[in-house]
């Protein structure tokens, strides 16, 4: 039986900070941007 | 200056020459290494020496006499960090051995299985014992120990008589244990830079994004299919939520917002996909729910539906 082993190689944690980071980001932009809108129908109702 | 194929040529004429005595009838061999996604990486051992060998990668090597050193030196250089990689594996290969490989019986509590792209990786997959799900493959390992494993074979399997499905009951069986999950609440995580676990706590989780993981940080998108987990997670969010699968080291889960669009969420995965991860990382364009009905998890084609009002109140709205 050939085993060919490999050590795990534990990714860089600013990797995975600057991915969750840019989740955050553009969530949170995405949300704003509704604000902004439902802020703007406001405006014109009135 | 040498190309990196005139330098593997030099190092299968020469190297064994750098090598102590009884390394001289060794034969130098290069294997390729299939990495997540589609690259490669080759590496050069020794062949006839022993039952256990030592492997290196030639590019950072080979990248040194690219920057100036001198190739003597370098082949030199390789001989002795071999030669110290065959001392320091010697006990990890024994515990191995004692491990008695050969019978899935023991190795059973050792199986573990990584998610990976199917399409991206089906290079990868030609030579793996994987099992398909949705757009991705679980793909089987042997955890030696938290930070060494093994692919698991198909002579592998063969020799141990067991299918692919057999190698999935063993890691959900065993992989909770052997791999730990981990919630953190992002605002946590990356701007406060605590990892906590939240699956350790109680209550309701109130927070607008969680990076779902397993302890190590590393591979654990698998995380995921782990028994009862989303269940356990769904008790708690309370509201659908969608499954963002940012890399092949972990999830994250996005409760659903008022307003928020399936077609939205998948703009923004496919855009931090092209933009932040790195190629090796990537795990799938698509995004994914939890099915509290049937337990499941699966990939969305269709938003979460909006709750339609009670009968009776539309009566009254009449």
């Amino acid at each position: 039986m050939n085993l060919i082993i490999e050590k795990t190689v534990k990714p860089k944690p600013e990797t995975a900070e600057k991915r969750i980071a840019a989740y955050d980001r553009l969530l949170n932009q995405r949300e704003n941007e509704e604000k902004e809108e439902a802020d703007y129908d406001y405006l014109i109702t009135i | 200056m040498i190309t990196l194929s005139q330098f593997e040529e030099m190092l299968k004429k020469e190297w064994v020459s750098y090598f102590p005595e009884h390394y001289q009838h060794g034969e130098v061999f290069f294997h390729e290494k299939l990495l997540r996604n589609g690259g490669s990486l080759t590496q050069v051992s020794l062949r006839g020496i022993s039952d256990k060998a030592h492997v290196l990668p030639v590019k950072p090597y080979y990248d040194a006499i690219a920057q100036g050193a001198f190739a003597g030196n370098i082949l030199k250089r390789m001989a002795d960090d071999y030669q110290r990689g065959e001392k320091q594996r010697a006990a990890l290969f024994d515990q191995i051995v004692a491990m008695q490989p050969q019978n899935f019986e023991n190795m059973k509590s050792s199986i573990s299985f990584v998610l990976v792209n199917r399409n991206a990786n089906n290079h990868l997959l030609q030579d793996a014992v994987y099992l398909p799900f949705e757009d991705l493959a679980k793909v089987f390992y042997l955890q030696v120990n938290s930070k060494i494993y093994a692919q698991v074979t198909k002579e592998m399997c063969s020799q141990w008589a067991v299918t692919a499905k057999d190698l999935e009951t063993a890691a959900l069986e065993h992989m909770p244990r052997l791999l730990p999950a981990r919630l953190s609440s992002v605002n946590a995580y990356i701007f406060e830079g605590k990892v906590q676990n939240d699956l350790k706590k109680t209550g309701n989780l109130t927070e607008n994004l969680y990076a779902l993981t397993n302890e190590q940080g590393a591979l654990g998108a698998a995380v995921m299919l782990y028994p009862d987990l989303m269940k356990q997670i769904a008790e708690r969010i309370k509201t659908p939520f969608y499954i963002i699968p940012s890399s092949v080291h972990e999830v994250l889960i996005l409760p659903k917002k008022e307003g928020m669009a399936l077609s939205e969420v998948k703009d923004i995965v496919r855009t931090v996909n092209r933009s932040t991860v790195e190629p090796e990382d990537f795990l799938s364009d698509n995004v994914y729910c939890y099915d509290a009905k049937t337990r499941e998890i699966r990939m969305m084609y269709e938003d979460f539906a909006v709750e339609k009002p009670k009968r009776r109140e539309r009566e009254y709205e009449r």
